[in-house]
């Protein structure tokens, strides 16, 4: 389905050329767009023609190709056997109001003598306003009586892309025994569930260096670090030291300052001295490895 | 009646902070953060607003500056931003049952009915929660009104006194109309820039003009916005909580190039990648589009070479959500507006039309389709959710992508890559 603004000069040129990508799309030869052309099917869009009902319903559209005219839509929609060429017109808001069709009819298209909703040929009459109501009821009853009667007109639908397939079944019907598990589903054991208490303030960081080895935390592994917890003396923690993210366990000095301890021998602590600016940046409450 | 008690809390130059909670060198140095493809600047920290910097200002002329002042410019990290945004947003979800999230960095609480007695205290509260969860330094305005609590925020934000927190209904009538008197009449929600001159006219000046005058001298001179704002700063709730935002009616996906490019091939890369960002926020919002725009210009700013810019709306047959299908038809008008022999720098796709896909009406018979494109975009969406943005794409967006914007100073995404974690020290 493409849609374009055109102005109406070249609009009957456009429709040409759409109708030339169509036959090329469903391998039709040119002959068959002369066959249309011959036809001058694209006056139909001149609404001083006749009003018709819409006449290419599926199976046997195609393919529809909708235009915007100045606020207008304009919808050419062409058969399978290219004999019919249907343009609805109606306003872009309105969009079922104004229909205009055309369509060449192959012997014994279109609508059937006698095919009205009353299965019989109907005249137009005037009535007098006041047997209105009572000539309404009863043709009411007479359409319900009629087997298959009472079924409002279905208005002919939004032109759509090329459809061919009709599935038949678009469901399976399950014949078989059900499941004795389907009372007794759980939810799947989620890792961060686990691992995680406090959603939005958990972050996760990278380590780099070995100074917490004997914690259990090697280079390379992923903090879980939970920013929500205060963190007390013992705790393991990723502090800013300095502009520099470093994990290590909190600790207090002697003289009361804070101490960044670390968890490997050959790693000195570091006491935060005056002038230092250090801050502790969340509370690790795990760590993730993988080994592969 | 209780009063109603509104309150807004906003972060602070909220882009900055973020980049700061994750690069802490940058706490305390004049930091920009400059909009898509490094144009200008879109957040600035204190020290670069007492530079005299202005919203917007350009990077190029930015520069000089920045080399003398040392402003650390970093390129925009939407990834980032958001996540934290989400964070703050969940954080400030229990403090009241009834939130409206105004933007990224800010939204409304509204507390009326609340338990809390001292509210300036709950104010506290937030605060310290939020500073401590994602390290944001976030502003609360509490009033009785959305207008009011926004000059609340306000005036937290600028008087250091306050310590980020501000409860106008704590205060007298008289105390409140002092600093009324001081704040200019731009500072209060909704009265623009263009407004302020034509107030002046009229002798209002400052907040506390607009909220003595005359609600319907306001409303005839100006609009009944005017009006409900000044009714709002007399304590008169005019403007209700929204707490579901509404679904956006239009999505706009546009970027400026690094380069211009003047080939279709590149353009159509362009086009195929902001088709495929626009979709992913339409599937998100679980809207369908019943038209696309696209458009192309040159630069306008550029008297030298000759100016092309040009769009065109194609309206859907049947509304959609797929990716594949919306390239098409935009590759496709792309085609009917490009003019060989332009220097390009922007194409944007915008969808609109947008209607809840529940509402789609489809074929009576054939569903199939239809399910089958929305299995192929859940797999997509499901894929790039996974191992990253733009992992899965169509073919039509390339793959080395020349023309792509500047992002020189982008920060890693912390928070939404494994690749790109913060590192700490052992």
């Amino acid at each position: 389905m493409e849609v374009e603004r055109v102005p109406p000069s070249r609009f009957e040129q456009h429709i040409l050329g759409i109708a030339a990508q169509l036959l090329e799309c469903h391998g039709k030869a040119e002959r068959d767009l002369s066959l249309i052309r011959a036809d001058e099917h694209f006056d139909l869009v001149r609404p001083s023609l006749r009003s018709r009902r819409a006449t290419a319903r599926p199976p046997y559209r195609i393919a529809s190709y909708l235009l915007d005219l100045d606020g207008w839509y304009v919808v050419a929609c062409i058969s399978t056997d290219l004999l019919a060429l249907s343009c609805n017109y109606c306003y872009k808001n309105n969009m079922i109001n104004k229909l205009h069709s055309f369509c060449k009819r192959k012997p014994g298209a279109g609508r059937k003598a006698g095919s009205t909703k009353y299965g019989e040929p109907t005249r137009v009459i005037r009535l007098p306003e006041s047997l209105h109501k009572q000539a309404a009821a009863l043709l009411a009853a007479r359409i319900a009586s009629k087997p298959g009667g009472n079924i409002a007109d279905i208005t002919t639908p939004y032109p759509n892309a090329p459809r061919s397939e009709r599935p038949l079944f678009l469901s399976q019907v399950a014949a078989g025994f059900p499941s004795p598990a389907d009372d007794h589903i759980e939810r799947r054991l989620d890792l961060n569930q686990y691992m995680i208490q406090h959603d939005a303030a958990t972050y996760f960081v990278r380590v780099k260096g070995d100074s917490m080895i004997d914690a259990g935390i090697r280079d390379n592994d992923v903090l879980v670090v939970d920013r929500s917890v205060t963190a007390r003396a013992g705790c393991i923690v990723v502090a800013v030291v300095n502009g520099e993210l470093t994990v290590k366990t909190l600790g207090r000095s002697k003289s009361g300052q804070p101490l960044l301890v670390p968890a490997n021998a050959n790693f000195a602590a570091i006491e935060i001295k005056d002038g230092m600016s250090f801050e502790v940046w969340g509370v690790v409450t795990g760590s993730v490895r993988k080994f592969k | 009646m209780t009063p109603r008690v509104i309150a807004l809390v906003d972060c602070n130059n909220f882009y900055v902070s973020c980049e700061r909670v994750f690069n802490p060198k940058l706490v305390n140095r004049p930091v920009v953060v400059l909009s898509n493809n490094d144009g200008c600047a879109v957040a600035r920290s204190n020290e670069v607003k007492a530079l005299g910097v202005k919203m917007g200002t350009p990077w190029f002329k930015l520069k000089d500056l920045a080399r003398q002042q040392g402003i650390v410019a970093c390129s925009s990290n939407y990834a980032l931003y958001a996540d934290m945004s989400n964070r703050v947003m969940s954080i400030l979800a229990q403090y009241s049952p009834c939130q409206e999230v105004y933007s990224i960095d800010e939204c409304f609480l509204d507390l009326t009915g609340s338990s809390c007695r001292d509210l300036g205290q709950y104010g506290v509260d937030i605060r310290e929660r939020v500073r401590q969860w994602t390290g944001l330094p976030v502003c609360v305005g509490i009033a009785s009104t959305k207008t009011l609590a926004k000059l609340a925020n306000h005036i937290a934000k600028k008087n250091p006194p306050f310590n980020g927190v501000c409860d106008l209904n704590a205060m007298t009538p008289g105390e409140r109309d002092r600093w009324f008197s001081g704040l200019g009449v731009g500072e209060v929600w909704g009265v623009g820039g263009r407004l302020t001159p034509k107030l002046g006219e009229l002798g209002i000046r400052s907040v506390l003009d607009l909220k003595r005058a005359e609600p319907s001298m306001l409303r005839s001179r100006f609009s009944v916005m005017m009006e409900k704002t000044n009714r709002e700063l007399n304590g008169l709730v005019c403007i209700e909580m929204e707490e579901i935002c509404p679904p956006k009616k239009q999505i706009v996906s546009s970027r400026s190039f690094g380069v211009p490019v003047s080939d279709l091939q590149s353009l159509e890369e362009a086009v195929a990648l902001y088709v495929r960002r626009a979709t992913e926020k339409l599937r998100c919002q679980k809207s369908y589009a019943g038209s696309v725009q696209v458009a192309i210009r040159t630069s306008p700013f550029n008297p030298a070479v000759p100016y092309y810019g040009n769009s065109l709306t194609v309206s859907l047959s049947t509304p959609t959500d797929d990716t594949m299908q919306i390239t098409k038809v935009a590759l496709w008008g792309l085609a009917r507006i490009y003019r060989e022999g332009f220097r390009y720098q922007k194409a944007s796709v915008m969808l609109s039309e947008l209607v809840p896909a529940s509402a789609v009406q489809t074929e009576l018979f054939d569903g199939r389709a239809n399910r089958r494109s929305e299995a192929v975009m859940r797999v997509m969406d499901g894929i790039n959710r996974k191992l990253g943005p733009g992992i899965l794409h169509l073919a039509q967006e390339g793959f080395t992508q020349p023309w792509k914007m500047k992002q020189d100073h982008k920060s890693p995404g912390y928070t939404t890559r494994w690749a790109e974690l913060p590192e700490a020290v052992a």
